[in-house]
């Protein structure tokens, strides 16, 4: 997959960047540099590969905690 | 150069991931009211507990720093105002009427000093925060079933650009 699509997919299905933020870079992908495109998105790819690796783990911390505040709520 | 072992190599990388995890996390989730205003809560619970506890030693720092807060959430109040508990000021107990810290005085000062005052805001702030953390929590899950669901949908997409950014050794 070359570069720039690639890019593309990862700012598509990031959950960092807000849809204005996505819009602009969208726009701005043709004109970046190869080293613009390499640092957005060996960060994006970075950023979405652990949250794939928490899904389960953070979950179960929501959980944690959601059950720890309403046992004081109680 | 410096030489490190593998094992600060790998202990060097986990740390960043978590850091970058943490950052990603705040950063998705401050996107959303509810989670922003659970966030707010969850760091006035902290630093209200924190008071609390400083205000148990007698004559302590915690002292210092109750009266403050009393006296904060006095000048910061407009008449005829609600003060708004999504926002973190130094006000930290939005939700407590201002009499109630001054009145909780009054067992601290019959006791000397061993009365922990500040608690009671604290516990009636509490009261009213616990709900808004929950609420919180309840949709930072929901935002990240939702991440989760169009990962599984676009699994094979978003695994060729991750791979095309970091591909495995």
């Amino acid at each position: 997959m070359n570069k720039k699509k690639a890019l593309k997919i990862l700012i598509e299905h990031s959950f960092l960047l807000s849809r204005e933020i996505k819009e602009k870079l969208f726009l701005k992908i043709e004109t970046m540099s190869e080293d613009q495109i390499n640092t957005l998105g060996k960060f994006l790819a970075q950023e979405k590969s652990k949250a794939i690796e928490s899904f389960d783990e953070t979950q179960k911390q929501y959980e944690e905690i959601i059950a720890e505040l309403t046992s004081f709520k109680k | 150069m410096e030489n490190k072992s593998p094992e600060i190599i790998k202990s060097e990388k986990s740390n960043t991931g978590k850091v970058i995890e943490f950052s990603r996390k705040m950063s998705v989730l401050s996107q959303d009211p509810k989670v922003k205003e659970a966030g707010t809560a969850f760091i006035r619970t902290i630093l209200n507990l924190g008071v609390s506890g400083a205000d148990f030693i007698p004559g302590g720092p915690g002292e210092i720093l109750d009266v403050i807060a009393s006296i904060a959430k006095v000048v910061k109040r407009v008449p005829g105002e609600k003060p708004d508990p999504s926002k973190l000021s130094i006000d930290l107990t939005p939700d407590v009427p201002a009499w109630v810290p001054w009145l909780s005085q009054i067992p601290e000062v019959v006791t000397g000093g061993a009365f922990p005052s500040y608690l009671v805001p604290t516990l009636v702030q509490m009261w009213h925060d616990v709900p808004r953390i929950i609420e919180g929590c309840n949709q930072a899950k929901e935002i990240l079933k939702e991440e989760q669901g169009d990962y599984l949908a676009n699994k094979a997409n978003i695994d060729n650009a991750i791979e095309t950014f970091n591909p495995k050794k």
